[in-house]
């Protein structure tokens, strides 16, 4: 934590407002991203953003300052949304798959064929994305935002750092074997995680 | 249109968007933290100053016990004065403190009455706390 960052938090635990809008503007955009990438679901990101971030002021006191308050964070933000894909798993109606935030990306190009076909070839991605176990999917997904390296998904997911890269390529493997048996491929093996 | 190689996979996974606060979400989150920040715990300094006073408080805990253990030795040469043997000075070792609080019972029993007051005052105002 750098000298700039030991300041915001010392103010926020002062209970100055500045400092927590300030702090929540640094790391709001992030927080959502790992909170969407994580839940699916666009619709309940600004909501578990808020609780994310209500969390963190809670905990502030006991942030060991050795540590990145970036990760901290993030880490809160994975929980949260961890506990909400287990709130909505419970209910009766609702989904413990993920709808991992495939939405229809603007068609490029001039062939609206070749756009029409790749934004399917998304959809099928993303919807056997959701259908993969928490255990490869979030790794996968973490790793796909670029600000994230492989040492922040460990302290996130409480792994070492090689059990992520082993995760999110064993996770890379089993979406391309499920998407290729999806579209039909010759000679593709049903995938099984387990 | 098959997947034909990882990377391209990965490629298709890092293009999905990040999330973008709307705008004022930080100050209405701030502001909401700070309504709630009655129920945040107590700050470092907070927390410091109630470790140094249990801290103080195990203090005077053990010098009462060193001021109590050095009267006592302060005592020994009393009480052994006419000691033949260790059984002897046992009976002069209870006899001298019980002397000493029984000539003074009126004394001991307003003092003991202000201990126990004092204590029970201090549990309950902890317990309100």
């Amino acid at each position: 934590m750098d000298r700039d960052e030991r300041q915001l938090v010392r103010r926020c635990l002062g209970r100055d407002e500045d400092a927590c809008a300030q702090l929540v503007e640094a790391h709001a955009r992030m927080v959502g991203t790992v909170i969407w990438r994580a839940t699916g679901d666009h619709d309940v990101v600004e909501d578990l953003a808020q609780e994310t971030f209500l969390r963190v002021f809670r905990g502030l006191p006991y942030f060991d300052r050795r540590a990145k308050l970036s990760t901290w964070i993030y880490t809160i933000a994975h929980r949260v949304a961890i506990d909400h894909r287990r709130q909505t798993a419970r209910r009766p109606e609702g989904s413990n798959e993920a709808n991992v935030g495939f939405e229809n990306q603007p068609s490029s190009g001039p062939d609206p064929e070749l756009a029409a076909s790749r934004n399917e070839l998304d959809r099928i991605i993303y919807e056997q994305l959701g259908r993969l176990p928490d255990k490869y999917r979030l790794p996968l997904v973490y790793a796909a935002i670029d600000e994230l390296d492989h040492g922040t998904i460990a302290r996130m997911l409480k792994v070492r750092r090689g059990t992520v890269k082993t995760l999110v390529f064993r996770g890379r493997q089993l979406l391309k074997e499920r998407v290729d048996a999806v579209l039909g491929r010759p000679g593709v093996r049903e995938a099984h995680a387990d | 249109m098959p997947i034909e190689e990882l990377s391209e996979l990965e490629d298709r996974l890092r293009r999905q968007p990040s999330w973008d606060p709307p705008p004022g979400f930080a100050r209405r989150v701030a502001l909401l933290a700070s309504a709630a920040s009655e129920q945040w715990p107590p700050v470092y300094e907070e927390r410091r100053a109630r470790i140094v006073r249990a801290a103080a408080i195990g203090l005077s805990a053990a010098a009462a016990v060193y001021v109590i253990g050095s009267l006592m030795s302060l005592m020994m040469p009393l009480v052994l004065r006419d000691a033949s043997s260790a059984i002897d000075a046992y009976t002069r070792l209870v006899e001298l403190p019980t002397q000493l609080t029984t000539g003074r019972a009126v004394q001991m029993a307003w003092l003991s009455a202000a201990a126990s007051l004092s204590f029970s005052a201090s549990l309950v105002l902890h317990a309100r706390a």
